[in-house]
């Protein structure tokens, strides 16, 4: 696809969607229900298992009580570890949240410092603002959505126009699905729509396809980055357990000879010969080494 | 270089009876260097393999033998048998234990064979077990060929012999023998270029150590196929080797990678167990990750589920996730946070198998045991590893199914008690955070023996009653983030190794030793 886009489905939906292949720059979307998600047993298996592929992210509600939002959001932490969950930067999930209530960026705060709780440095966010709101909450110029209720030809049309009043490199495509049946379908208009692009603006072609080339570069630096950080913050580690290990070991080593010295030392010269001949006797020491320190000492 | 005349014997073996790529290219690499090739085989060989050798080197003379003595066996072999032809000026005693080479052999052998003074000599030297050259790359003029002093070593048996003892008798000696005769030994890369330390017994393999620095400074030609394989010392820079390959040579990095896959499918062998388990296992450290999975493969059968969770520079590691689906399919792979340490990664671990409704008699709770900040950090994960070796895993469940009250088995050498009756308090610096999950969680207990090192088998049912409770996930939210130490102040995430044998105990269940 020319610019990222999401298929929005219902969570019980997934599984069978799971069998189908999104193209490059495409994602699942799952929109979840308003309970928990922690008994949708079948379906996880699955989504488990796809791996790299098909990789997916959540689109939310936020039209609800805090306390049930904290809720949902809570529920969605496990899903965000699964190997395929979505994340452009680095560690950070990235989570859709659809409102029109005027006072999101108090709920997506709220849902960011859950998942700082669970070891996060922060959450990606695209805020679909379903009511007109001013200020910087509001993404919806960046958003474009497409409901595959439509024709096939308006959906064509409706794809071409939206690539063509492109207007930031962060755009990106929501679709609406009832069924992930439609998925090939929309693959296919979307396909020719973008071969009818092709032709007629090659330059936007041009340029978007450059767009998603930088982008993923630009991922893959983040990435990178974020390596580095880890890596940084290992040596710095490392450093801190050598420091704090070295003293540690000091002291045990201190205490070590404390005990030799006391246990073994102050033992008199006869008694240590003593034992060291009774080390011989019983083949724990070489006879020749009670004579020769040059010579192996101990049998073991 | 060109009017002299070249030959090597080579040393090959593989437990799959194959050759592999690598080994292929080092060939082709030698023979453009001049070398005639004698390939010996310490494996058996495929007739498509002995085909491709001829294909792709010319004048290859191919022997087969049997695998004893290791290299020094088979070049004894080749010497006993009368294979190196008496016009010759220079022999190199190679083998297969290197991937290479990144750079062209060429300027190597010209700049050592240059210079007149040297009699015999290595690509790297250690003061391991005395100064001496590494045999991995040997090469001899024909006057040290000759000696006594070379035959002597070669007149010794290796075959049956371990690799240290081969080492002691063949590598070591080898040097020994040829200076105390009066011939002039160097290394291309020497050992005191790359540190001062040159005292027997803290000298180090610069092979392992200075890998890197020896690619960067030296443009040095091989990297030794242990240390991507095994990584006995756990350098943890190996993780850049691709990286650093890929910057510096055109080697292609496929070798290795098929190198790898290789190894890993040679410890392929999936076996039954009586009842079903689980593995929950934290993989953090990128650097001798390889070795650790070949652990692991022991436990692979149709009644295993292997829940992996990933450290975020083994997520970004296509070609480890690559082996990681391969050698496990089935497995369930997840990516957190660093949040918890290890403890953070298994509970994030069970909570999946938990979702996924699988259902498991046993648990194996495992990571991929480092402890850097210790001297003894490898051979306590030594210890703690012994629960997953195939001859004490039938022990362990037999211990289950003996004993009800079995609830966490681990190496019995690592069960601690840490409870101070006197004082009513434990000795480790958690022991507050101990008592406040304690009474958070309502725990009963009357035995405070613990698993030591978080490396356990566990009853599933334990785990399953305690946290269908207390999700897994609301526990590791409690958990310190990065990697917390415990040396000053308690941690949850130490008080955590302490409670999971509580746990079980509070379920009416014991910590058990093996």
């Amino acid at each position: 696809m020319l610019l990222s886009s999401f298929f929005i489905l219902d969570f019980e939906k997934a599984a069978d969607s799971l069998d189908i292949s999104l193209p490059e720059n495409a994602f699942y979307c799952y929109r979840i229900p308003d309970g928990s998600l922690d008994e949708s047993y079948p379906i996880n298996k699955k989504l488990l298992l796809s791996y790299k592929r098909n990789q997916f992210c959540f689109l939310v509600n936020i039209n609800k009580e805090k306390a049930d939002f904290e809720k949902s959001i809570e529920s969605l932490i496990p899903y965000t570890f699964f190997y395929n969950y979505l994340k452009f930067s680095y560690e950070n999930p990235l989570v859709i949240f659809e409102t029109d209530r005027p006072d999101s960026g108090r709920y997506t705060a709220v849902a960011k410092e859950i998942f700082k709780q669970h070891g996060y440095d922060d959450l990606d966010t695209i805020i679909l603002n379903t009511a007109p709101v001013s200020g910087s909450s509001n993404t919806r110029e960046k958003i474009t959505c497409f409901n595959f209720q439509e024709s096939d030809n308006k959906l064509s049309m409706e794809y071409i126009n939206a690539v063509k009043n492109v207007r930031s490199a962060d755009s990106v495509f929501l679709f609406f699905l009832n069924d992930f049946k439609e998925l090939s379908v929309i693959f296919e208009i979307a396909n020719e729509a973008e071969t009818t692009i092709q032709k007629q603006f090659p330059q936007t072609y041009h340029l978007l396809n450059e767009i998603g080339l930088i982008k993923i570069k630009e991922r893959e630096m983040i990435f990178k980055l974020g390596l580095q950080k880890e890596q940084l913050n290992s040596i710095t580690n490392y450093h801190l357990y050598y420091n704090a290990s070295d003293n540690r070991y000091k002291r045990q080593i201190k205490d070590l000879l404390g005990f030799y010295k006391n246990e073994y030392e102050i033992l008199p010269m006869w008694y240590k010969r003593f034992g060291h001949v009774l080390k011989v006797m019983t083949g724990k020491r070489t006879f020749k080494s009670l004579f020769d320190d040059n010579v192996k000492k101990y049998n073991v | 270089m060109k009017n002299l005349k070249l030959i090597c014997l080579f040393v090959h073996y593989n437990s799959r009876n194959k050759i592999d790529d690598y080994v292929f290219t080092y060939l082709q690499h030698l023979e453009k260097a001049g070398f005639v090739l004698f390939f010996i085989s310490n494996s058996p060989l495929k007739p498509e393999d002995r085909k491709l050798v001829n294909e792709k080197v010319r004048d290859c003379k191919i022997f087969e033998r049997e695998n004893k003595g290791a290299d020094f066996g088979a070049w004894k072999w080749a010497i006993e048998n009368n294979l190196v032809p008496e016009d010759f000026d220079y022999i190199l005693l190679a083998n297969d234990s290197v991937y290479g080479p990144l750079f062209s052999l060429v300027p190597v052998i010209e700049s050592m064979l240059a210079n007149r003074e040297i009699d015999f000599w290595g690509l790297t030297d250690t003061y391991q077990g005395g100064w001496h050259l590494q045999s991995y790359f040997l090469c001899f003029s024909k006057k040290v060929f000759k000696s006594k002093a070379f035959q002597e070593i070669f007149q010794q048996n290796f075959s049956d012999e371990h690799k240290l003892e081969i080492i002691k008798k063949g590598e070591i000696q080898l040097t020994k023998s040829l200076l105390n005769a009066g011939f002039n030994g160097a290394a291309y890369a020497p050992y005191k270029e790359l540190t001062t330390d040159t005292e027997e017994w803290t000298a180090i393999n610069p092979t392992h150590f200075f890998w890197d620095t020896l690619i960067e400074r030296f443009h040095f030609p091989f990297v030794k196929k242990e240390l991507v394989l095994q990584n006995p010392e756990n350098i943890q820079s190996v993780s850049n080797l691709f990286q650093l390959i890929e910057e510096h040579s055109s080697y292609s990095i496929e070798n290795i990678k098929q190198s790898v896959s290789g190894y890993l499918a040679s410890f392929d062998s999936p076996t039954f167990f009586s009842g079903s388990i689980s593995v929950l296992c934290h993989l953090y450290y990128p650097g001798s990750i390889y070795y650790f999975l070949t652990r692991l493969m022991h436990l692979k059968s149709p009644q295993t589920q292997f829940v992996f969770n990933l450290s975020a520079q083994l997520y970004y590691n296509p070609f480890f996730c690559e082996m990681l689906t391969k050698y496990f399919p089935g497995a369930f792979i997840i990516f957190t946070p660093n949040q918890g340490r290890d403890i953070g990664g298994k509970l994030a671990a069970f909570d999946v198998l938990m979702k996924s409704g699988i259902k498991t008699d046993f648990t194996l709770v495992i990571h991929d045991k480092l402890s850097p900040h210790t001297p003894t950090g490898i051979q306590w994960r030594e210890q703690l590893l012994k629960i997953i070796s195939p001859e004490i895993l039938p022990e362990i469940f037999k211990k289950f199914h003996q004993n009800e009250k079995a609830g966490v088995i681990t190496n019995e050498e690592l069960i601690k008690n840490e409870f101070d009756p006197d004082r009513e308090r434990f000795t480790c610096t958690s022991s507050d955070n101990i008592f406040n999950y304690m009474r958070k969680f309502e725990l009963q207990v009357s035995d405070y023996k613990f698993a030591a090192g978080t490396i356990f088998w566990i009853k599933t049912s334990i785990l399953k009653n305690f946290f269908s409770s207390f999700s897994a996930i609301s526990v590791r939210r409690d958990l310190e983030k990065g990697n917390a130490l415990d040396f000053d102040k308690g941690t949850n995430i130490h008080a955590w190794e302490r409670l999971f044998s509580f746990v079980a105990n509070s379920q009416g269940y014991k910590t058990v030793g093996i």
